[in-house]
C-alpha cells in the first residue's frame, strides 16, 4: 500500500532526474573554464567566476593560467560589490607580483592596487602606484587610465586653483602622445575631464580647446553619441554666447545638426547653422530630414537673409 | 465512526493534492522532453516579447516563417518561436526565467530593471558596427537587376546609401535609443517606432462644426472643442470634445511643457550641455528664477487646464482604455493616443454597426505658436520627434546557444522589405531607412522639426519633488482649486521634498561607484588578458573607454554638485519668498543628513 511519508523521497528522485536530464554540462579544460570564469565575471557573476577560478587555480597552480586565475580571484574580493575583502586581495596581488607576471598583467595589477589604496583612503601609496603607471606606460590605455584617476585625486574642488595645476599637469603629460582617430586610446575622455576642469574654473579658452579634442579625437563609436552631441552644443554655445565668435558657433551648430541628427537638439542646431551661413539649402536638403519641407527651408533660410 | 469517516476525508484530499502534483511533474516532464526533442530535430531559438496584439504576432509569424524557409534553403532545419507573455506578468517571467538561467534566446527589452541589461544579456555594438549582410546581398542584387520599378529605384537608393556601413545606420535613430549609457553598449535591435497624434472624428466635425479640416493652432483646438460642446448642448446628443483620462492628461502636458518652457531648460542649462538636469532646476529654485510663478511655467500648466474644461467629468477616474472605448463608439470628437493604438481603433470603428461607424482623422497636437494671443510670447516651437528611438526591440541573452543564429535573425528582421512587412501586418510605424509606412502610419512619421527640452520641478526620475508636483497637480487640474492655490501649496512643500532629492543624488553618485569600477575592472582584464589582434585590441580600448564614462561621471559629480551650490549661494536674491524657500530648504537638508 502507497505510504504518504514516502512522498518526500519519491520527489526528491524525481528532482534528481529532473536535474540529471535537464542539465547542461560546463567546461572541464582549464582552458576553457579560465574563458567561461571571465565571461561570467564580465556578466558580474562573481560567484559563478569565482568557482571556475578556484578550479583552474587547484589545477594549475605555478602555471601561467594558475596566476591568471588567482588575479581573477584577487579582483572578486577587491571589486564585490557586497563583502569586499582589500586585505586578501592586497596580499594575492603581491604574490602575483612576486611571481614575475608579464609586463602588462604586472601594470594591470598595479593598476588595481592603487585602485585598492584609493578605497582605504591610502592616497600616497595610490599616488605612488599611478605616478609609476603614468612615467612608464603613458603611451598605452592603463598609463593614461592611471592619468585620468590621478587628476580626479588631486584636482581637490572644481574652480580651485588645485584643480587648475592639476589639469595644467596633466595637459604636460597629454601633449607628449599621440593618438589618431583610429586608435584614440584614453585621450578624449582625459579631454573631457580637462575641458570640464577648466570650463568650472573659467579658464575659458583652454576649456574649448580639450572639448574640442573630445569632438576631434573621439567618435560617437570610440566615446559616446550622448556625450558627442553634448559637448558640439556646449561647443557652439560658448563660441556664440561667451566667445562671441559666430563663425565658430556655426561650425559646432553644423556638425551637431549634420552629424548627430537623431539628438532632439538638431534641428534647433540646424536653424542656428542656417543663421550663422555654416549650411547651404542643398546641403540641408540633402540630410533628407522627415518633416523638413520646402517651405520651412523657405522661413528658416528667409531669417539667415534678414541677419546678412 | 465519525473518526473514521475524517480520516476518510483526510486522505481523499491528500490523495487530490498528490494527483495534481503528479499532473505538475508529468507536465513539466512533457515540457522538457518536447523541448529537448525539438531541439534534436532542428536549432530552436525562442523569442519572448509582451505584444499580444494580433497584428504583432501575426507580422513576427511571418518574419519567422521567411526566415525558416531562408535557413531551409541553406541546409540548415530552424525553428523560431515566439512567446508571448501578458504585460502584467512579464516582467515576473523575465526575471524568473534569466535568474534560474532557463531564459530564452531572445528577449523584448523593456519593463524589468536596466540593470539586467549589463547581467544577463549580450552586448551588440559588435555586430551592430558591422554591414548587414542581408542589406548587402539585396543591394547587390538591385545593382544588377535591369529594369528597376519605382519602388525597387527607392529601396537601391536608400541602401545604397548605408548598406556597406555598419548595421546601426540602417536604422532611422541610428539605433540610438537601443544605446545603454550606463552599459556604454547596444543590447537591443528594435523593429519599430511610435509617436503620439490626435485621432478625430470626421463625421461629428461635419456635424458639429460644418466642416472636417483638424485645427492648425492651439486657438483652433480650443475653439472646436467649444464649438462641438456647443453642439452637443444644443442638439442634446451625447458628445464630448475631447475623451481623456489621466494618461492622456500627461500627454497634453507633457507636450505643452516643452512647447512652452523649451526656453527655460536651456536658460538653467549651467554647464550648457544642452538642457536643464534635476540640480541644475533646483539650483535655479534656489536662485529664485524658477519658482511655480514663472510666466512660462505658468502658462504651460494654464494650457492644458483650459483645454480640460472639455474633458469628461471625472476624466480623473477614467482609464485609457475607457476613454478609447468612448471615441471608438463615437461619443467623443477627439483623443489623444499613440500610433501602437491606431489599428485597434480603426478595427473597433469597424466593428459597430453600421449608422455607428465613422471616418477617422488624425492630426498633431496643435502648436502654440508665437501668433498665439494668450501664450504666445512663450512659445518655443514643437517637440522634436528626431529621437523617438526604435522600439519593439530584443535582445540576445547570455543564455542561448545559438548566438550566431540569433543575431542572423534579427539582421534578417531588419532589412527595408522584411521591416516594412512586419510592421504593416502590426499596424506600427517601420525604423528601416527605405522600409515604407503603410498608409495609415503616414501621418504617425516621426517629426524632425521641433525643439528639445521642457522644465518643470522633477528633481530626479521617481524623485519626491516629482511626486509632489504630480500630487499637487491633479486636484489642480480637476478643478478642485485655482492656481493660487496650486503655485502656493508647490513652492511651501518643495524645500523639504527637494531636500530629500539632492541628498539622494548626492550620495548615490558615491555609492553607485563600486558597481562601475567592477564593470571597468572587468573592461580592463579583457584588454590585458583577451585576444591580442590589434583589431580586438582597438575594440576593448573602445569598450574600456565607454566604461570609465559613467564611472568618471560618478567621481567627479559631488564635485561638481559643491562647486554648482556655491556659485549659486552667491546670486540668492533678497527676495523674502525665495529666501524663505533656501531657509527651508537648508533646514531640511540639515535634517536629512543628521538623520
Amino acid at each position: 500500500m502507497f505510504r504518504f511519508r514516502y512522498f518526500p523521497f519519491f520527489f526528491v528522485l524525481l528532482s534528481f532526474l529532473w536535474v540529471g536530464f535537464a542539465d547542461e554540462s560546463g567546461p572541464t579544460q582549464p582552458t576553457d573554464m579560465l574563458e567561461r570564469a571571465w565571461e561570467e565575471y564580465r556578466f558580474l557573476s562573481l560567484d559563478q567566476a569565482k568557482s571556475y577560478f578556484n578550479q583552474v587555480l587547484s589545477k594549475e597552480e605555478g602555471t601561467s593560467r594558475g596566476l591568471e586565475a588567482k588575479l581573477g580571484l584577487a579582483m572578486i574580493r577587491q571589486y564585490a560589490e557586497s563583502g569586499s575583502d582589500l586585505t586578501g586581495a592586497e596580499a594575492m596581488y603581491k604574490e602575483i607580483l612576486a611571481a614575475g607576471p608579464e609586463t602588462e598583467v604586472a601594470d594591470l595589477v598595479r593598476s588595481n592596487l592603487a585602485d585598492l589604496h584609493i578605497s582605504r583612503g591610502e592616497k600616497d601609496a595610490a599616488l605612488a602606484l599611478l605616478d609609476q603607471l603614468i612615467e612608464e606606460r603613458l603611451h598605452s590605455v592603463i598609463g593614461q587610465d592611471a592619468l585620468l584617476r590621478k587628476v580626479v585625486l588631486v584636482m581637490g574642488e572644481f574652480g580651485s586653483e588645485q584643480s587648475v595645476a592639476a589639469a595644467r599637469e596633466a595637459e604636460e603629460k597629454l601633449s607628449e602622445v599621440e593618438v589618431s582617430t583610429d586608435r584614440p586610446l584614453l585621450v578624449p575622455i582625459l579631454s573631457s575631464l580637462l575641458g570640464d576642469i577648466y570650463f568650472r574654473a573659467d579658464v575659458i579658452e583652454s576649456a574649448v580647446a580639450h572639448y574640442e579634442r573630445y569632438t576631434t579625437i573621439g567618435s560617437a563609436h570610440s566615446t559616446n553619441y550622448a556625450s558627442q552631441a553634448s559637448q558640439l552644443y556646449r561647443l557652439a554655445n560658448i563660441y556664440e554666447n561667451t566667445l562671441n565668435q559666430p563663425d565658430k558657433a556655426g561650425h559646432f551648430y553644423r556638425r551637431l545638426a549634420t552629424e548627430y541628427s537623431n539628438s532632439q537638439m538638431a534641428y534647433y542646431a540646424l536653424e542656428k547653422a542656417i543663421l550663422y551661413n555654416a549650411i547651404t539649402r542643398d546641403e540641408v536638403r540633402e540630410l533628407r530630414l522627415g518633416g523638413v519641407t520646402d517651405e520651412i527651408l523657405d522661413e528658416l533660410f528667409a531669417v539667415k537673409g534678414e541677419r546678412n | 465512526m465519525g473518526k473514521s469517516n475524517k480520516d476518510g476525508g483526510a486522505a481523499w484530499v491528500n490523495y487530490v493534492g498528490l494527483f495534481i502534483l503528479l499532473v505538475c511533474y508529468a507536465g513539466a516532464f512533457w515540457n522538457v522532453i518536447s523541448a529537448k526533442r525539438q531541439e534534436s530535430r532542428a536549432d530552436v531559438i525562442r523569442l519572448v516579447h509582451w505584444q499580444l496584439e494580433l497584428g504583432v504576432r501575426d507580422g513576427l509569424e511571418s518574419l519567422i516563417e521567411q526566415f525558416e524557409a531562408y535557413k531551409k534553403e541553406q541546409g540548415q532545419t530552424v525553428e523560431v518561436v515566439q512567446i508571448p507573455i501578458p504585460e502584467r506578468a512579464y516582467n515576473q517571467y523575465v526575471t524568473t526565467q534569466l535568474i534560474g538561467g532557463t531564459a530564452p534566446d531572445m528577449i523584448q527589452t523593456g519593463m524589468f530593471p536596466t540593470e539586467y541589461l549589463g547581467r544577463f544579456f549580450h552586448p551588440l555594438s559588435v555586430y551592430l558596427q558591422q554591414p548587414n549582410p542581408f542589406n548587402q546581398a539585396r543591394l547587390n542584387e538591385l545593382e544588377s537587376a535591369d529594369n528597376l520599378s519605382e519602388d525597387e529605384q527607392k529601396l537601391k537608393e536608400a541602401l545604397s546609401s548605408y548598406a556597406d556601413g555598419p548595421w546601426m545606420n540602417a536604422f532611422t535613430d541610428g539605433l540610438r535609443s537601443q544605446y545603454q549609457e550606463t552599459f556604454q553598449e547596444y543590447f537591443g535591435v528594435g523593429f519599430s517606432t511610435f509617436t503620439v497624434r490626435m485621432y478625430y472624428n470626421k463625421n461629428l466635425f461635419q456635424k458639429a462644426l460644418g466642416h472636417s479640416r483638424p485645427p492648425e493652432s492651439y486657438a483652433e483646438l480650443l475653439e472646436f472643442a467649444k464649438g462641438i460642446q456647443r453642439y452637443a448642448q444644443e442638439s442634446g446628443e451625447e458628445v464630448l470634445p475631447i475623451a481623456s483620462s489621466k494618461y492622456q492628461v500627461n500627454v497634453f502636458k507633457h507636450r505643452y511643457m516643452a512647447n512652452l518652457t523649451g526656453n527655460l531648460a536651456r536658460k538653467f542649462d549651467l554647464d550648457r550641455s544642452g538642457g536643464a538636469d534635476g540640480l541644475e532646476k533646483l539650483m535655479a529654485m534656489l536662485r529664485g528664477d524658477f519658482t511655480p510663478w514663472t510666466p512660462e511655467y505658468a502658462a504651460a500648466i494654464d494650457a492644458v487646464q483650459q483645454l480640460a474644461i472639455f474633458f469628461p467629468k471625472g476624466f480623473m477616474a477614467l482609464g485609457r482604455e475607457d476613454s478609447g472605448f468612448a471615441f471608438v463608439q463615437g461619443k467623443a470628437a477627439m483623443i489623444t493616443s499613440g500610433s501602437w493604438d491606431a489599428l485597434s481603433y480603426l478595427n473597433n470603428i469597424k466593428n459597430q454597426p453600421a449608422d455607428k461607424r465613422f471616418e477617422v482623422g488624425i492630426f498633431d497636437l496643435p502648436v502654440i505658436t508665437a501668433e498665439d494671443e494668450q501664450f504666445g510670447e512663450y512659445a518655443v516651437g514643437r517637440s522634436s520627434e528626431a529621437a523617438a528611438g526604435t522600439g519593439f526591440a530584443f535582445g540576445i541573452t547570455r543564455y542561448t546557444r545559438h548566438l550566431d543564429l540569433c543575431v542572423e535573425f534579427l539582421q534578417f528582421a531588419t532589412t527595408p522589405e522584411k521591416n516594412t512587412e512586419l510592421n504593416l501586418i502590426a499596424g506600427w510605424i517601420p525604423v528601416v531607412h527605405g522600409a515604407v509606412p503603410g498608409e495609415l502610419m503616414k501621418n504617425f512619421e516621426p517629426n524632425y522639426v521641433g525643439y528639445f527640452g521642457a522644465t518643470s520641478f522633477d528633481i530626479m526620475p521617481g524623485g519626491k519633488a516629482l511626486l509632489l508636483e504630480d500630487q499637487i497637480y491633479w486636484p489642480f487640474i480637476s478643478g478642485d482649486f485655482g492656481y493660487d492655490t496650486y503655485a502656493e501649496r508647490l513652492w511651501q512643500a518643495l524645500p523639504a521634498e527637494a531636500a530629500t532629492d539632492f541628498k539622494r543624488m548626492y550620495e548615490s553618485s558615491k555609492e553607485s561607484i563600486p558597481n562601475r569600477q567592477l564593470r571597468r575592472s572587468a573592461f580592463l582584464s579583457t584588454m590585458v588578458l583577451g585576444e591580442q589582434s590589434q583589431e580586438a585590441r582597438i575594440t576593448n580600448e573602445v569598450n574600456l573607454q565607454r566604461s570609465l564614462e559613467p564611472l568618471l561621471k560618478l567621481m567627479i559629480n559631488q564635485k561638481k554638485i559643491d562647486h554648482m551650490l556655491a556659485k549659486t549661494l552667491d546670486q540668492t536674491p533678497d527676495d523674502p519668498r525665495v529666501q524663505a524657500f533656501n531657509q527651508a530648504f537648508f533646514r531640511a537638508l540639515d535634517r536629512e543628513t543628521s538623520n
